[in-house]
């Protein structure tokens, strides 16, 4: 596949020299558009796989996932350094606490801006968020020193409605593209990153010229937080197994839906409030469940892998009931962990090799 | 509930139960007037109103063990607004109170094993872990738990409850109301007031629909009446401890504090603490110490170590060391004792009482950034005439870890308060070495020794 993917350093300096700002946001869940409505880049932190894995033990417990430790060990050697602002979404007990760390001990200064998502569906919830928005937007025009262009902020939704049904096609078309899922993936992923326009215009390229998938891998799931690292696909591929359908905190969870809401704010906030069902947004054990067995059966896979990262509380409470689900419904799945910034242990290697014999 | 079933509940709990916890309560008292052949010196002899205190948690399990033939039952978190669910007449349960009976009485190992069989991780809350255990396989000290009508949980604690409760739900089929309260970094706006408000009044619809009946307002009034008072009375307990010596320990306030968490709204908890404070004021005026010989005061941050209560309380009681404070028994304290203390329980007007729950239970402390914790301990350093802090590293509770790191560094570097990072779970002894934590404790009593 000959895709060119502009590394995250460039981007960043690109933005920058154009006199955009930039925000180093970490998982999950938070409104891109408004970023970009300020002109701010958002590029997302999800544990850097090369960080020093020191540098958190000064601040961190061990039993904290690698996400936020390596995240806050990037952030501690100096690597977000040149953005204008921290962003923490507030999606879990251990990024409130990264939240309250960065704000109340580590010395900075750039503005750390938190947003609550809340952990129901209601209108309420909705009109909550919201209104959190509005409160972010404020924060982010007193970072940047400018006013919000309400125009503006509708077009970056219009657009990331596009960048969202454009991940939804590339995930629905994703047999009939003769790629790596390493590749595929890189792809996909580059959305941490690229603004909105540069995203959809490498995946309509990519989508042009990757047909025909030359097929013979068994079609499965991948379920958890991150694919890091990313040896996994390498691994998969490897052994004989592709993915067809994503459950992953970094990509499948977050193909929102377009909201009719005539009001930006509502938008956003619906955007993210009626996105597939996630264990962080506390949607119901039974409805993650069907959404799991559904992905599963629509996407043609096999069976599901649940790649979790060792410490990630709200995956780990979801397991059993989504293993259970899976069973009733006669679909195979298999656990594995894996730290970010660790190789890809064997011991998980041959876990997969075991669970394609299964589904073979 | 049946003519039948209401006989027979009232014989086994009101009758025969009432009767057998009261006498044993009279015979505990009447044991406690001889001096405890065992009793450790360096302690202070057993509270007198300890038979009471075992009186009222017995008699709401035995309520617990017969109250789903009777009335409805909710299952509720430490943290939640439970005052509208007692308003409803719902007899409440809190896992969270179990789970401590579970670690105290060493089950927790056990009652783990069933949830992680089930394929939850150990990793997870060691509370949640054993009440799921419990649940399935049935097994509890308390000889056994009312089937929930309703789940009800809070986020203020933590978002474990939200995972947690979901389950319950999930394995009950009953519905769960959750109040999310959203984390405050900085201070409360009336934004997020409202949002709890407004959750406060759809879990008002649901409780209602459950229990088959409407709230009266005059009945909510009673139950925060009483709640306030249980409060002011609990944090007044809390306050004696400022004198020196210290007249309780964080000891004994870990078990007294069972009344706030599972009574709050009841009279029962009011007339128990009225009493308690009758005895350590009493103990104050006779010069009574939980530590006979104390010479040196410290500050408890996070859950106790369930299983190691006794021994933590001996061991440094053997040296002069007395827990003093506690930030976990102070749950009910600072911001929010303040908004509770300031509620107006006089007027007749629903929609003002049910923004002040909604606030009262933002301003949990877990609720709250790691720096207002910090400065929460500070200022109780300085209340209390404070030695050093003692910071259980809980592997099972994160939003009451995750911070300490740099709360143990600003305490010892900036203050020049001795402090100890002490690692453990309070539930799940498997997570405890206790070498290792002996050791660590012996280190820190040198250090705060040398303390000039």
């Amino acid at each position: 596949m000959d895709a060119t993917i502009p590394s995250r350093q460039k981007v960043m300096k690109d933005h920058k020299d154009a006199g955009g700002f930039t925000a180093a946001v970490f998982p999950i869940h938070y409104p891109r558009p408004l970023f970009r409505a300020y002109n701010v880049l958002p590029v997302e932190v999800w544990g850097p796989p090369k960080a020093d894995p020191h540098l958190w033990e000064a601040h961190l417990q061990t039993y904290t996932c690698s996400v936020i430790r390596n995240g806050l060990s990037f952030f501690i050697a100096g690597g977000l350094d040149g953005v204008d602002m921290l962003v923490v979404p507030h999606c879990c007990d251990t990024l409130q606490g990264l939240g309250s760390i960065l704000q109340n001990y580590l010395p900075q200064n750039k503005r750390v801006l938190t947003l609550y998502i809340p952990r129901d569906s209601r209108e309420i919830d909705i009109n909550y968020l919201a209104r959190e928005m509005k409160i972010l937007s404020g924060r982010i025009g007193e970072v940047t020193g400018t006013e919000l262009d309400e125009s503006k902020l509708i077009k970056c939704i219009d657009e990331e409605d596009r960048s969202n049904a454009i991940v939804g096609r590339m995930f629905q078309q994703r047999t009939q593209l003769s790629c790596s899922d390493r590749e595929f993936y890189e792809i996909i992923r580059s959305r941490e990153y690229l603004p909105a326009d540069a995203f959809i215009t490498l995946v309509e390229g990519f989508m042009a010229r990757a047909k025909n998938q030359d097929g013979g891998r068994i079609p499965v799931v991948i379920s958890g937080i991150i694919p890091e690292p990313m040896d996994i696909f390498n691994s998969l591929n490897g052994i004989g197994l592709t993915v067809v359908g994503d459950d992953l905190f970094t990509t499948g969870r977050r193909i929102y839906s377009r909201s009719d809401s005539t009001d930006p704010w509502t938008r956003m906030s619906e955007m993210i409030i009626k996105g597939p069902p996630d264990s962080t947004r506390g949607n119901f054990l039974t409805n993650r469940v069907k959404y799991l067995v559904d992905l599963t059966k629509e996407s043609g896979a096999r069976g599901v892998i649940f790649y979790h990262v060792k410490f990630c509380e709200p995956e780990q409470f979801y397991y059993p009931a989504l293993k259970k689900g899976l069973e009733n419904a006669g679909i195979p799945s298999v656990l594995v962990e894996a730290e970010i910034g660790d190789p890809l242990p064997g011991q998980v290697v041959t876990r997969l090799e075991a669970f394609k014999e299964v589904i073979s | 509930m049946s003519i039948l079933s209401a006989v027979s509940f009232n014989w086994k709990v009101n009758v025969l139960g009432k009767a057998f916890l009261r006498f044993e309560r009279r015979r505990g008292e009447w044991k406690m007037r001889k001096p405890y052949k065992k009793q450790n010196p360096n302690l202070a002899p057993l509270l007198k109103s300890v038979p009471y205190l075992k009186e009222l948690i017995s008699t709401h399990y035995l309520h617990g063990r017969y109250a789903d033939t009777h009335k409805k039952v909710a299952w509720v978190t430490s943290g939640a607004p439970v005052e509208i669910l007692k308003a409803l007449d719902y007899f409440t349960l809190y896992p969270e109170n179990h789970g401590a009976v579970c670690g105290v009485r060493r089950q927790v190992v056990e009652l783990s094993g069933v949830a992680e069989n089930m394929g939850y991780n150990r990793d997870l809350c060691s509370y949640a872990r054993g009440d799921l255990g419990s649940v399935v396989s049935g097994k509890t000290p308390v000889g056994r738990l009312p089937k929930p009508d309703l789940l009800f949980c809070c986020t203020n604690i933590c978002q474990t409850v939200m995972y947690w409760y979901q389950v319950l739900a999930d394995h009950f089929k009953v519905p769960l109301i959750m109040i999310d309260t959203p984390f405050i970094y900085d201070k409360v706006t009336e934004h997020e007031i409202e949002y709890v408000k407004k959750q406060l009044e759809y879990a008002i619809a649901t409780a209602e629909r459950v229990a088959g009946k409407s709230i009266s307002l005059k009945q909510y009034k009673k139950v925060g009446i009483y709640a306030k008072d249980a409060v002011l009375l609990w944090n007044e307990i809390l306050d004696l401890c400022k004198h020196r010596p210290s007249p309780i320990s964080a000891f004994d306030q870990f078990f007294y504090m069972a009344p706030i968490v599972d009574m709050r709204g009841e009279d029962h908890a009011v007339k128990f603490y009225t009493q308690v404070i009758a005895e350590v004021k009493q103990r104050i005026a006779d010069g009574v110490g939980a530590v006979t010989n104390e010479r040196k005061r410290l500050l408890w941050d996070n859950l106790p170590i369930w299983y190691e209560v006794r021994r933590f309380a001996e061991v440094l009681a053997e040296k002069g060391y007395c827990i003093a404070a506690s930030t976990y028994t102070h749950a009910w304290g600072g911001d929010m004792k303040h908004i509770i203390e300031s509620i107006d329980t006089t007027k007749d007007d629903m929609d003002y009482l049910l923004s002040m729950l909604a606030s009262a239970y933002l301003h949990a402390i877990l609720n709250q950034s790691s720096g207002y914790k910090l400065n929460v301990m500070l200022k109780m350093v300085k209340e209390y005439d404070l030695d050093g802090v003692i910071l259980h590293n809980n592997r099972s509770c994160k939003p009451y870890s995750l911070g300490q790191i740099d709360q143990r560094d600003r305490l010892m570097n900036e203050y020049g308060i001795p402090t100890i990072l002490l690692e453990a779970d309070h539930n799940d002894p498997r997570s405890f070495s206790e070498e290792q934590a002996m050791n660590r404790l012996a280190a820190f009593i040198e250090i705060v020794e040398n303390k000039k």
